[in-house]
């Protein structure tokens, strides 16, 4: 008999180097649970991946442009401090007198400033006030076009004491002294206004510091600027903060409120439906043919026909705004200097008329031989051929076009400027080919080389006027380069189509 | 690749990384759940969801101890879980024997049998047993985390040991004539 031992003992030497291999499903659920949210990520709708491409397309196109040009001073995206608004250096004066008087108003009484607000209100002030700002802003924009227009000269100090002595007219208070000591001058300034000392110095440093956290920001967007140029925005800089110290206070807490408010309001105003109708032009970039390769060089002509349809647009924020729609298009063209031989087969005649590879003739049409002008020597053809039967083949398709673009705004007020990319889906609904001879129209059959289902890259600018807060007006000229179009050209026909879209949007 | 290295990658979560701590830990911490599992079955069960949680809370591990320890916390609680929610720990008469020696003879058992047996113990005495022998923890630590007395903790061990033991000896003697 063996030694007695003790039952735990002999549970834990057994089980000291117990492992055990599990099977490989357990790994495979466990990969599984930890990865399946990538998994459902991956299924993008495909609308949304367009989307994404038409964004970039249309940011590509606007940052390339301010880089381009090197205008990305006067760019009023730069000049934004923290706030939602975009029209320009005016914009950003408000705002920044905004957010001193909000700090300045949590400081002092509030029946004080009530009985401001009322004040401006009430009295003439307001309507002196929007003046001074009026032309506080002209200066402030001569002064940024003077530095844009001279980079890195020292030539802005005309401009500048100019702006001064406007800005001391305003205020009535006489100024010897035409330096760019800006600071020093204000003392004489700020004595005009009625509040205390204290309180002006208070926004005029606040002001200050808003605008050179703003200069950082320009400064890092663009490497290009030298130290002369930011010297010179600077001055402009300090001359927004001499115009904002002009301003009332009690102009700018009744401005505060109103912008509030406006903001509260157009926030749930997402979504907009717009109507639309555009006259469209056709044609084609390169010289060809898509009915037969003898027409490559017979001269082509456009034809202007209607698109009409409906847009849904969806404002991801502010700036942007996706939208798709459904349209209807017509397009069309005609080929010039076709000569009809009519029932020319049926004669068996051999002068040189060729059928055309890429229309499928109507029955009563097939025994028809066309044949190109520019094929015709002139001198050997019979005279009836030259004079008489020089017509033309029109062109006519038709189709359902989706759109799928991007709208990125530029300018958001009463007038708005966009800049739209995307692209279409072009579903094929009409297709007809025509002869018109001595303007006789009639049918000749129909292309067999136009593709059911095409694309349209496009590109165009919006305009807007805002009749009301929910109603716009759009004008909106867009250029659509067409893709997979035809599947047998001759030449190099290169399809586009230009349209300008007008309709009103309804936001809800 | 260092194993701090792989779990700095699967604090991104990171399947390979994820792959390879499971190739290093999945034999010890299986041999744990087929302890505290009724059956073959609830211990694939409990491994993999001990697993999914320790990838998804490895994060939160602050190198303090062994990763394996860690590990192998995360993955007696998840068994513990179980059973918490069926709410197999009513209170027992705690008026038993406790620490009874329980002696047997050390004769060569399979581990496959010990561990057959210790699966069909009734789990709350399983659950005490193996926290109690084989994983070290004192009375007051597993009545902490079953929610239970010590007292209860105590006779339920108590059980465990006479059940098993009978068991063994059963066996034994199911062996002994079989080998006349």
């Amino acid at each position: 008999m063996n030694d007695k031992k003790h039952i735990d003992r002999l549970f834990q030497e057994k089980f000291k180097n117990f492992e055990a291999t599990p099977d490989d499903a357990v790994w495979e659920n466990i990969h599984n649970a930890l990865h399946k949210d990538k998994r459902k990520r991956r299924v993008i709708p495909l609308w949304w991946f367009a989307a994404g491409v038409a964004a970039m397309l249309v940011l590509l196109l606007t940052v390339g442009n301010i880089f381009n040009s090197g205008e990305g001073f006067n760019n009023p995206e730069n000049n934004v401090v923290g706030t939602e608004n975009t029209e320009g250096a005016s914009e950003t004066t408000r705002t920044i007198v905004i957010d001193d008087t909000k700090n300045n108003s949590s400081d002092s009484d509030p029946s004080n400033i009530m009985a401001n607000t009322e004040q401006s209100e009430n009295t003439g002030d307001n309507s002196e006030n929007d003046i001074q700002k009026k032309k506080a802003n002209d200066h402030d924009k001569t002064a940024n076009q003077i530095a844009n227009e001279n980079p890195g000269s020292s030539t802005t100090n005309p401009s500048n004491s100019q702006d001064e002595v406007d800005l001391t007219k305003n205020n009535k208070s006489p100024v010897s002294n035409i330096k760019e000591e800006t600071v020093a001058k204000n003392t004489p300034n700020l004595s005009d206004l009625n509040q205390k000392a204290t309180e002006p110095d208070n926004v005029r440093n606040k002001a200050l510091l808003e605008t050179k956290k703003d200069q950082a920001q320009i400064a890092k967007v663009t490497d290009q600027n030298n130290s002369k140029e930011l010297e010179t925005l600077k001055e402009n800089k300090d001359n927004i903060a001499l115009i904002k110290e002009q301003e009332s206070i009690e102009e700018a807490i009744a401005k505060a409120n109103s912008t509030n408010e406006e903001e509260k309001e157009e926030q749930p105003n997402r979504w907009n439906i717009t109507p639309n109708v555009a006259p469209v032009y056709f044609n084609s970039l390169g010289k060809g043919s898509t009915i037969s390769s003898q027409f490559v060089n017979n001269s082509k002509s456009g034809e202007v026909n209607m698109s009409y349809g409906i847009n849904g647009s969806y404002a991801i924020n502010d700036k942007i705004k996706i939208r798709a729609g459904i349209n209807k298009v017509a397009l069309g063209y005609s080929t010039d200097g076709v000569i009809a031989f009519k029932d020319i087969n049926s004669f068996n005649g051999g002068s040189g008329g060729k059928e055309l590879d890429n229309i499928n003739f109507t029955s009563q049409r097939k025994a028809d031989a066309y044949m190109s002008t520019s094929n015709i020597n002139s001198d050997s053809a019979p005279q009836f051929m030259v004079s008489n039967v020089n017509g033309a083949l029109e062109q006519q398709f038709g189709y359902i076009e989706v759109p799928l673009e991007v709208e990125y705004s530029l300018i958001d007020s009463k007038f708005g400027l966009n800049v739209i990319g995307g692209f279409s889906t072009l579903f094929l609904n009409g297709n007809e080919v025509y002869t018109v001879l001595n303007n006789e129209r009639s049918l000749l059959g129909e292309a067999n080389n136009i593709n059911s289902t095409s694309y349209s890259a496009n590109f165009g600018l919006g305009f807007n006027y805002n009749i009301s807060h929910t109603l716009k007006l759009n004008l909106e000229p867009m250029f659509k380069y067409q893709i997979n179009t035809f599947t047998n050209t001759s030449g190099d026909f290169r399809p586009y189509f230009i349209g300008v879209y007008t309709g009103f949007s309804f936001k809800f | 690749m260092s194993l701090e290295q792989l779990i700095i990658n699967c604090k991104k979560n990171d399947a390979k990384a994820q792959s390879q701590i499971y190739k290093l830990f999945s034999g010890k911490l299986f041999s744990l759940c087929l302890k505290y599992s009724k059956n073959y079955a609830e211990a694939q069960d409990n491994l993999q969801d001990s697993f999914v949680t320790i990838f998804k809370k490895i994060d939160q591990f602050s190198h303090k101890g062994s990763l394996e320890g860690w590990m192998k916390r995360i993955t007696i609680n998840t068994a513990l879980q179980r059973y918490r929610s069926v709410g197999v720990f009513d209170l027992v008469n705690e008026d038993q024997i406790e620490d009874v020696a329980v002696e047997i003879d050390d004769e060569d058992i399979s581990l496959d049998f010990l561990l057959g047996i210790i699966q069909e113990l009734p789990d709350r005495y399983r659950l005490v047993f193996n926290l109690y022998v084989l994983d070290d923890y004192s009375h007051q630590e597993i009545a902490d985390m079953l929610d239970i007395s010590t007292g209860t903790s105590k006779s339920n061990l108590s059980r465990a040991r006479v059940i098993l033991k009978e068991k063994i000896e059963h066996y034994k003697m199911q062996d002994h004539s079989q080998s006349l």
